[in-house]
């Protein structure tokens, strides 16, 4: 049994105007405050409790056949106290098959180990009053008779049905190693299915400004393979090492509760970018497709309508529904922000006193979206701090580009959540190079044993096709509204993250 | 070679049970709010919010209402383009500004519904807690007139609804002019004539029968626009001050002329007026949003002393510095809401209210509903009073703005609607008095019939609330 009870208690205080700053005077008392404004004060505590109860069984025979099952009841104060319970089994098996005795005789293979597991989980990480709606005061609104007064609103709605956010798990492995070892192997597949997925979705803005409440939902289902490799080896001196990876997931919804899909990615008043549905990923790209640049005004007036103020030089947007004009009826399932698989490669090579590692990273068929794009190649929300590409506008002498003429106004609708800003996001990364030097008994003092000299570089190099600053983007702010919503119905939309730097670093090392 | 283990901790702890129950410390919720009067009185004030012009409340009412209208046209620096959009109707749903005004009427009615829901319930003075529902009621009304001006149709809520319930269709406009009447006679029965100097700025009586003449105008039900002017004249608290300025200056607001005043403050707290950067010329550390067109300067009739406490032009005063042609695209420059320089310590804070509904609209809009009864010769009267204030302030009050005598009704209905223009010029009517009078198509040369009389809903909520149906032609 295990139960965790939190309190986090905490007080500040503060105070400017200080008589002076050098730090024998960095105290509380050590200001003069002549105004209300100088001193300030807080306090808060926040409590939650998660009480768990376990029991799990094992039985291992002649060390071929592992078995153990687990089971354990978790109960959490951040759901209501209908939904507090979850209990969540689990059971795994392994058979070592190297050590058998048929296998005695098979040389080259080292060890061989086949799993199985399946297990569930449950998640609660939801804020700590989800069931309540939270009401916060003090806010200055308005001003009576010349003077500020405060009020309170709801800043929170609550939900007190929610309940557990179940995954069930399915891992079947391989372990294996050759060659005394030399090469060693593991391979998994995995079947992840969440049920009651905790999020937040967005509700109509005619309720007010508060955050949604959370709710259950969805049920998500991640399909998946991860490899890993490693052979290492020595050819008199010289030792290496490469090891490499690469995971594939397949990311599908597979039920809503609501009827209706759930929004995500409320980028800049154009409507929302992701659409969550069943049959495709969390956080889909749902956008009207770009099919490139209406090049005369004979070519505009052949295409379904779009905008009675279309002109040369702006954006053509395909007819999904195929109903002749161009509406929000012409949106699709277009990319989604997962990669069709990830890899890795790390490389460690020593000879005599150098050594040199390298550590390769990367990411493959992932979708972007460029939301930054409005800004860079369009000048309505800030006609400054452009991209160059901008000078590849169109213009009437400069038809054969992909960028639409600027204007003042977007009547057309340009900036429109489309595949315009749809960006491949692969990238290969040379995440890190380090070249060392031992230096053995050079310093002849006694106390240092040892003198590594090295130079590394970080984010060495990148080779991607993504447009923005970089294609690892961090952020993903599911939308504008000030809710500070932040989840995985908005994962690959590119705000403009500040791109990962490069580093170049020199040092030694002092062995005592 | 075998082993076996087990072990369990399914050992029931019954006296741990209780670690699970957490209330929110600190914390407000709904369960522990609402107990006494001034959880009421927060909540209400709240409620009040949404209607200023701050530099975070995103209202762009005001460029629905000018930018769009022949009073107006946007200069600016193009920074927000939802406004230049307003100006030459193209926008679309996707436009910005449309966006934030929905939520941020819709932020008040919830606020008003949070306050009608649970005030009732809590123990308190009763006449208190009458006031109170009262100002809600007003308030959420003013909302939806807002919002039905804007938008037309839209989605009616009347009480606080789980989000699921959210979901649900437009409400026909008559539906929702019938309520605002409803909640606005039965505020105006629980609302004091006048506040105390501390309340100034809360919603009173007049304000409540006042926004219910306003509505029965726009629904062209003139008997009871006149009845309900009638009450509000009958409070006999309003009358005309004797300088037109007095309305637009910072020491003599909440004078005995406004009827609903909506309150700003200098004060850095999110309570300043915008407008007094936004609407300032470029050349006046301005963004020049809003610049006064020559059709609007000339509609004033010669001597007009309301055309230079409206618009600036050429070497007149304009808060202390010379007004210079340059200052605008237009040549002329808006002067309301304005004010000089040291008066504020941040241009976009300034601290002159907007008065919603003035006593001079309020005699304007009986002159009008007697007119369209056909009852024009008592029109003559409030018509008179207004422009007998003016016209005392006139270089030569003898030939200004001579007494308007005719019986003809439409005469007086056209002299009507241009007193409206001169006398409540950038006070936020022209576009939706043009569309309500059926002539926006005459006097914009973009206007389209069947589309411009309402603004299209936000493409964010219609994706949000499928149950919503986009106006015609977006």
């Amino acid at each position: 049994m295990e139960a965790i009870q939190n309190h986090t208690d905490y007080l500040g205080a503060s105070a400017s105007n200080f008589r002076r700053t050098d730090p024998l005077f960095r105290y509380i008392d050590g200001s003069i405050p002549e105004d209300l404004k100088n001193i300030g004060a807080s306090g808060i505590a926040t409590e939650w409790a998660l009480l768990s109860y376990f029991g799990q069984a094992g039985y291992s025979y002649a060390n071929r056949y592992v078995i153990s099952a687990a089971v354990r009841r978790d109960g959490s104060s951040r759901f209501g106290k209908n939904n507090r319970w979850g209990v969540f089994p689990s059971i795994s098996a392994a058979w070592n098959i190297s050590n058998e005795r048929f296998f005695e005789n098979v040389n080259f293979i080292s060890s061989l180990k086949l799993r199985a597991s399946w297990g569930q989980l449950g998640n609660q990480e939801i804020g700590i009053y989800p069931y309540s709606s939270l009401v916060s005061t003090g806010d200055r609104v308005y001003i009576f008779g010349d003077k500020i007064v405060t009020g309170a609103t709801i800043i929170e709605t609550g939900n007190s049905n929610i309940r557990w956010e179940t995954s069930t798990q399915t891992n079947i492995g391989l372990d294996a190693s050759f060659w005394k070892e030399r090469l060693s192997l593991t391979f998994d597949w995995f079947q992840k299915q969440t049920d009651d997925i905790l999020v937040r979705v967005p509700i109509p803005q005619s309720g007010g400004a508060q955050r949604p409440p959370f709710i259950n939902a969805a049920s998500v289902e991640n399909t998946g393979i991860e490899l890993g490799l490693i052979y290492k080896n020595r050819v008199g001196k010289f030792n290496y090492n490469i090891g490499a990876n690469i995971s594939a997931i397949r990311n599908k919804v597979t039920s809503i509760a609501d009827s209706e899909p759930i929004l995500g990615g409320f980028g800049l008043s154009d409507g929302p970018l992701t659409k969550t549905e069943p049959g495709y990923s969390v956080g889909s790209f749902f956008l009207y497709e770009m099919q490139g640049i209406f090049q005369t005004q004979e070519e505009i007036d052949a295409s379904p309508f779009q905008t009675k103020d279309t002109r040369p030089g702006d954006v053509k947007f395909a007819d999904l529904n195929a109903d002749n004009k161009i509406d929000d009826k012409d949106r699709k399932h277009i990319g989604n922000p997962f990669p069709d698989f990830t890899y890795g490669v790390n490389l460690s090579l020593n000879w005599k006193d150098f050594d040199l590692s390298l550590l390769v990273q990367g990411v493959q068929g992932n979708d972007v979206y460029f939301l930054y794009g409005n800004f860079a190649y369009e000048t309505q929300l800030r006609g400054f701090n452009s991209y160059a590409e901008i000078l590849n506008r169109w213009t009437p002498n400069n038809t054969d580009t992909d960028i639409p003429k600027v204007s003042t106004d977007d009547r057309n609708g340009n900036r429109r959540p489309s595949t315009r800003f749809l960006k491949d996001g692969s990238y290969l990364r040379i995440r890190n190079i380090t070249l060392g030097y031992q230096l053995k008994n050079v310093l002849k003092i006694k106390s240092i044993s040892g003198l590594r000299l090295y130079v590394t570089v970080q984010n060495a190099l990148t080779f991607t096709k993504y447009p923005g600053l970089d294609s690892e983007i961090q952020a993903n702010a599911n939308d504008t509204r000030g809710l500070g919503l932040s989840s995985d119905l908005a994962v690959g939309i590119d705000w403009g993250t500040v791109p990962a730097p490069r580093t170049f670093i020199a040092g030694f090392k002092l062995e005592f | 070679m075998k082993s076996i283990y087990l072990f369990s901790s399914l050992l029931l702890c019954s006296s741990c049970l209780g670690i699970l129950d957490k209330e929110p410390i600190a914390t407000l919720d709904t369960a522990s709010f609402f107990k006494t009067e001034d959880d009421a009185v927060q909540a209400l004030n709240a409620a009040y919010h949404p209607l200023v012009f701050s530099s975070t409340n995103n209202n762009f009412y005001w460029a629905m209402a000018e930018v769009t209208s022949d009073e107006a046209i946007t200069g600016g620096d193009g920074s927000r383009p939802g406004i230049t959009e307003m100006d030459a109707f193209t926008y679309t749903p996707r436009t910005e500004e449309f966006n934030s005004f929905w939520k941020l009427q819709y932020e008040g009615i919830t606020q008003c519904n949070l306050v009608l829901d649970n005030v009732p319930n809590i123990d308190m003075d009763k006449s208190r807690r009458d006031q109170i529902i009262g100002e809600a009621l007003f308030l959420r009304s003013y909302y939806y007139f807002l919002l039905v001006q804007v938008f037309g149709d839209v989605p009616l809520y009347i009480k606080i609804v789980p989000p699921e319930e959210l979901k649900k269709p437009r409400t026909s406009k008559a539906i929702i002019y019938a309520q605002i009447e409803t909640d606005c006679e039965r505020a105006a029965g629980l609302l004091p004539d006048k506040h105390n100097t501390d309340n100034l700025g809360r919603a009173t009586k007049g304000a409540a029968l006042g926004l219910a003449a306003k509505t029965f105008l726009y629904e062209k039900n003139w008997g009871k626009a006149i009845e309900f002017v009638t009450k509000l004249k009958n409070l006999g608290i309003y009358s005309l001050m004797p300088n037109y300025q007095d309305n637009f200056e910072k020491n003599t607001q909440n004078n005995s002329e406004s009827v609903w005043e909506i309150q700003h403050a200098n004060f850095e707290l999110g309570v300043g007026n915008f407008l007094n950067q936004w609407w300032a010329s470029k050349k006046f550390e301005g963004y020049g949003f809003a610049e006064a067109t020559e059709v609007f300067v000339n509609a004033f009739e010669s001597d007009d002393p309301r055309r230079k406490f409206t618009v600036a032009m050429n070497n007149e005063d304009y808060f202390g510095v010379v007004y210079k042609p340059s200052f605008s695209s237009t040549k002329y420059g808006v002067r309301k809401y304005l004010q000089a320089k040291a008066e504020v310590t941040q241009k976009a804070d300034g601290d002159i209210n907007y008065t919603a509904i003035r006593y001079a609209e309020v005699l304007l809009w009986e002159a009008e509903a007697l007119t369209e009864l056909g009852r024009v010769q008592e029109a003559l009267m409030p018509l008179e009073i207004v422009r007998a204030r003016a016209r005392a302030q006139a270089t030569d009050p003898l030939t200004a703005l001579p007494l308007i005598s005719s019986t003809d009704q439409q005469i007086i209905r056209d002299a009507i609607r241009h007193e409206r223009q001169v006398e409540l010029g950038f006070e936020l009517h022209r576009f939706f008095d043009l569309v309500r009078w059926g002539i926006a198509m005459q006097i914009l040369p973009e206007f389209q019939f069947g589309k411009h009389e309402v603004f299209p809903l936000p493409q964010t909520e219609i994706d949000l609330n499928p149950a919503l149906i986009q106006n015609p032609n977006y």
